[in-house]
């Protein structure tokens, strides 16, 4: 936008009818000599007139044109990119700064970090406005949550807000922040608008598509500058993610603890990665990591006291990102798992009972009382007697039926996280509604299938999903073989309607021989055959102890949902209480514990949202039906950790056509001055003025040459 | 050729000194004078027109032409032999045209013209020949047969006296005119601007070769004319048509140069293929260039 700082001055254009004056008055006032015959001359003039009228019009329009530049000179004209007025600009300047205090503005380059150099930059830009200027901080991700709006302070609460800013453990995109700062730049009323972003840049700030449209659609009159403070990609190695490959984990028994960790920067690193439990440290593991590549690594530890604790895993040395050095696991050990196994048939059978083979495979060392898992067989009539919700695992092992009051019991459990199996045989009543209505079970009953009586025909077992959980250590043999087991007679299991089961093992007729369902929180496993050895020799066999204990990992309590935060990430807490408190303590590491309260008419419930530090959450819930423990983590997400940064393009296209890259912050003072200034031009007019009376002489000479 | 600027009578063939004298006589004089003398101090011996060669009288010559100066200084008789053999008649041919009026100095094309015809007929006189004047503009306007006696020389210096530009020029209609009223060969002096299309200029003067007639082209230009070196942008008015064109003279002044060369060049070589002389003058050139293109045409004649 060109702006003139002596508009008045324009007056002078007046004299571009000089130029056309004297060409018009010249022609009329021209002298008149009598000359002796004009023939030769017009023969002349007739040969050139064509050049000379072109020739005396380029002069003519040269003349002007000078005349027009050294006004404009004159008049001192600015360039200035920012929205003014024609005749001068206004007077204040609105600012609105995006300060990216993300994870990944913790790096540290140098002397100093990422940050402090991304707020030194702010604090450059609040320098350079005056009394009467506003400004806005805006912050990536604020602690509390303020989304600041204009108010009359001027600049003295963007300077409170940037002092009081730090980098944080969040990995929240600038675009949310750039978004509310366009929305906010609308409300200015001031001439001059400025958004200045403030950021590395990373390229997975970028993956948020939908707030990245909104901005790039917005449009704006405000000028946006795109700041980085990001010299190079770097160094930096993240602990991406900790899992624990055992859903219910037992005292006393190994876990498998799997960090994996990527190698974010651009060369490559060795790192040693330890393992520490509750802040001790527990064993170490060195890798080597090639630039961009991700490796797993693997702990076997077992935990003899049961209860809730912290696996961290972290990197022994520090890297100049050191928040993703870390990530912890919380862990809840149980001293023991007890196990409900449903009997159709009469206990009194002893080895003959349907449930022998199977509790014998649930609990192998009998008398051993250290062994985790406890299973507790009834009979079908007695289990309605039984607390069916306080067994995250209960088999039903060919029942014929159960009553409807336990019936719904058992859904509800299943609902809340429990998770069921079925064994099938000869006492299973398909018109039952436990098979025939109940969503428990998520297929039909057939008919019952059967090897012809009394030769060695057997329906032999395959194994479709060999990668899921509950078969996958058959599929190299390390548990054996399944194919070996021979089945005289099973269910035909035909799909129920409005249910879907994922079949995991079958005949090699083709019917299903396992299948898994989900219902609710929980899942459901049907065999179709027996758990007895009526209908197979399968309890026999070596497979069939390790096939039960799997099925027992793997149908372990159900792993609540999220217990594995983000920072910034509200955790929510939800109870099936009507029309009551529930009082929550929640504490971590260093900081003191945290009441809540849970509370509603359906159902009690609230939200944690400080979430900002990064660690291990203990929870007591006190619930009306007793103190219940939990806990979850909280950590940095690892897409913070990728230090790829966005081409200079993409940046420079972040708000089409009102983007303004500057690619080091220590150009911004400069880059303002000029953008807010202006360009003075009156100097490059001058040099045209040159240009253009080097080119009329050249002309007027053309036209009048010398002899 | 040249005459030693030194010379106090040679300023007489300057032009601009001679505009000064207002005697046509006078100017005819000093002009011859100016140019005799420099002829005397000059290599070309042997061709002088006072006294070129005496000879012994022999009996039966003509006692009119006996040097009596001579006879008494020396007692013996000598016959000036010249004036037996003046038997040239000469017609100066003045254009006297509009466009002869033009002169961007102090002299016009016609004073220069007038000028020159004086000191050519105060010449011719001086070595006896036979000299006519026809004044000629659209057509033939005076015609003076020639004579050598010397009142032909007042007749003719009357005749320039006061002389004025008059109409547009008609150089063939009048070359026609007289070249078929010059029953008698003789020589031709043409004094003209030639402004006049020269397809039809050419042709005429072809027309008093044919009869037999030697001719001498005296083209009277003016400088101005020649380079055409106004400076500002200027209307320029045809002294002959009244028409007026306005334009910017350093523009189109190569190309006209150009034009009035190629002129020149076309009479030159027209010319020297028909056998006449020509003579390019600028009012500037002094007049014993135009003198010694006579001599040089009349000694040829001899």
């Amino acid at each position: 936008m060109f702006s003139l700082q002596n508009p008045f001055l324009l007056i002078g254009l007046a004299a571009l009818a000089i130029p056309v004056a004297i060409h018009i008055i010249s022609r009329h006032r021209a002298k008149v000599i009598p000359f002796s015959s004009l023939v030769f001359l017009e023969e002349s003039v007739r040969e050139r007139v064509g050049i000379k009228r072109l020739q005396d019009l380029l002069t003519l329009l040269l003349r002007c044109l000078l005349i027009f530049l050294l006004v404009l000179a004159a008049s001192k004209p600015l360039l200035k990119r920012s929205r003014g007025t024609f005749l001068g600009s206004g007077t204040g300047t609105s600012v609105v700064i995006v300060l990216d205090n993300s994870m990944s503005l913790g790096y540290r380059e140098g002397e100093s970090t990422r940050f402090e150099r991304a707020r030194g930059a702010a604090s450059a830009i609040l320098d350079t406005l005056q009394e009467h200027d506003r400004a806005l901080v805006i912050l990536t991700h604020d602690p509390e949550g303020r989304r600041p709006g204009w108010d009359e302070s001027g600049v003295d609460r963007a300077r409170r807000t940037l002092a009081a800013s730090s980098v944080s453990s969040a990995g929240e995109s600038f675009l949310f922040a750039l978004d509310t700062a366009l929305e906010r730049i609308q409300e200015a009323t001031d001439a001059v608008r400025e958004i200045h972003v403030i950021s590395d840049f990373q390229e997975t700030a970028f993956d948020a598509p939908a707030v990245l449209q909104k901005v790039r659609a917005a449009g704006t009159r405000a000028t946006v500058y795109a700041i980085s403070v990001a010299q190079a990609r770097g160094q930096n190695t993240a602990v991406e993610d900790v899992s624990l490959v055992e859903a219910y984990p037992l005292a006393g028994r190994p876990l498998t603890v799997t960090a994996r960790l990527r190698n974010t920067g651009d060369k490559p690193t060795r790192e040693t990665v330890l393992l520490s439990v509750d802040g001790a440290r527990r064993a170490s593991r060195e890798i080597g990591l090639e630039p961009g590549r991700s490796q797993a690594v693997s702990f076997q530890q077992a935990l003899e006291q049961a209860g809730r604790h912290e696996v961290e895993i972290g990197l022994q040395d520090e890297d100049p990102l050191p928040a993703d050095n870390r990530r912890t696991l919380p862990v809840f050990v149980h001293q023991a798992m007890p196990v409900l196994v449903v009997d159709g048939g009469d206990l009194r059978l002893g080895a003959l009972s349907e449930t022998y083979y199977l509790k014998a495979a649930l609990a192998p060392a009998t008398g051993h009382s250290g062994f985790p898992i406890k299973p507790k067989v009834v009979t079908a009539a007695a289990l309605g007697e039984e607390k069916i919700d306080g067994y995250p695992l209960v088999f039903l092992a060919n029942v014929p039926q159960v009553d409807p009051e336990v019936l719904r019991r058992l859904e509800a459990a299943v609902q809340q996280g429990a998770n069921l199996v079925f064994f099938l045989g000869e006492r299973v009543l398909p018109e039952d509604p436990l098979y025939s209505e109940s969503p428990l079970f998520p297929v039909r009953l057939g008919g019952v299938q059967a090897a012809p009586e009394g030769s060695d025909a057997a329906f032999a077992l395959q194994v479709i999903e060999f990668a899921h959980p509950a078969v996958h250590r058959f599929r190299r043999g390390e548990s054996g073989d399944l194919s070996q087991v021979h089945i005289r007679q099973y269910w035909e299991l035909p799909e129920k309607e409005k249910a879907t089961a994922r079949v995991l093992a079958s005949f090699r007729t083709g019917h299903p021989a396992l299948l898994e369902a989900a219902l609710g929180r929980g899942k459901v496993l049907v065999f179709a055959s027996k758990c007895d050895a009526d209908w197979s020799d399968f309890p026999r066999r070596p497979t069939f102890l390790p096939f039960i204990q799997q099925i027992v990992d793997y149908l372990g309590p159900t792993r609540e949902t999220g217990r594995d935060f983000l920072v910034g990430q509200a955790v929510p807490f939800v109870f099936e209480f009507r029309d009551t408190t529930v009082p929550i303590a929640i504490e971590t590491r260093g900081r003191p514990v945290i009441r809540l309260l849970a509370s509603g008419r359906d159902r009690a419930e609230t939200v944690f949202a400080q979430t900002e530090t990064v660690g291990t959450y203990w929870v007591d819930i006190h619930r009306p039906d007793g103190v219940k423990e939990d806990l979850f983590a909280v950590n940095v997400d690892p897409r913070e950790s990728d230090l790829a940064l966005a081409e200079s393009r993409r940046v420079a296209d972040l708000v089409p056509g009102h983007t303004t890259l500057v690619a080091a912050a220590e150009d911004l003072p400069a880059t303002l001055k000029r953008n807010r200034e202006g360009i003075e031009l009156w100097g490059n007019l001058l040099f045209f003025v040159l240009f253009v009376a080097v080119a009329e002489c050249y002309l007027a000479n053309r036209s009048t040459p010398v002899g | 050729m040249a005459t030693p600027p030194n010379q106090p009578s040679a300023k007489y063939l300057e032009p601009e000194t001679v505009a000064r004298l207002s005697n046509l006589s006078l100017v005819g004089r000093l002009v011859v004078e100016g140019f005799i003398t420099g002829l005397h101090k000059s290599p070309h011996k042997g061709f002088s027109v006072e006294f070129a060669e005496h000879r012994q009288y022999a009996p039966g010559d003509d006692l009119r032409y006996l040097d009596w100066t001579v006879y008494a200084r020396t007692d013996h008789f000598f016959i000036k032999q010249f004036e037996e053999e003046t038997n040239v008649k000469a017609y100066l041919l003045l254009d006297r045209s509009a466009s002869m009026g033009f002169g961007s100095g102090p002299v016009t094309k016609l004073q220069y013209a007038c000028y020159l015809t004086a000191a050519l007929t105060y010449l011719m006189i001086r070595q006896r020949d036979g000299v006519g004047l026809v004044i000629f503009d659209s057509d033939i306007r005076r015609l003076l047969p020639p004579k050598s006696r010397p009142t032909q020389l007042r007749a003719i210096l009357d005749e320039l006296q006061g002389l004025e530009p008059g109409e547009p020029s008609n150089l063939s209609r009048s070359f026609h005119h007289l070249a078929e009223n010059l029953k008698r060969r003789g020589l031709i002096l043409v004094l003209s601007d030639l402004l006049d299309n020269p397809e039809e200029v050419m042709p005429a003067l072809q027309h008093f070769r044919h009869n037999k007639h030697e001719l001498i082209v005296f083209h009277i230009l003016d400088p101005r004319e020649l380079d055409f070196d106004y400076p500002d942008y200027a209307t320029f008015a045809d002294m002959e048509t009244g028409r007026k064109l306005p334009v910017d003279p350093a523009f189109f002044r190569q190309a006209y140069q150009k034009k009035m060369e190629a002129l020149q060049a076309r009479y030159r070589r027209f010319a020297s293929e028909s056998r006449m002389d020509y003579v390019p003058l600028n009012t500037q050139v002094p007049y014993d260039r135009s003198l010694m293109a006579y001599l040089s045409k009349r000694a040829r004649l001899e």
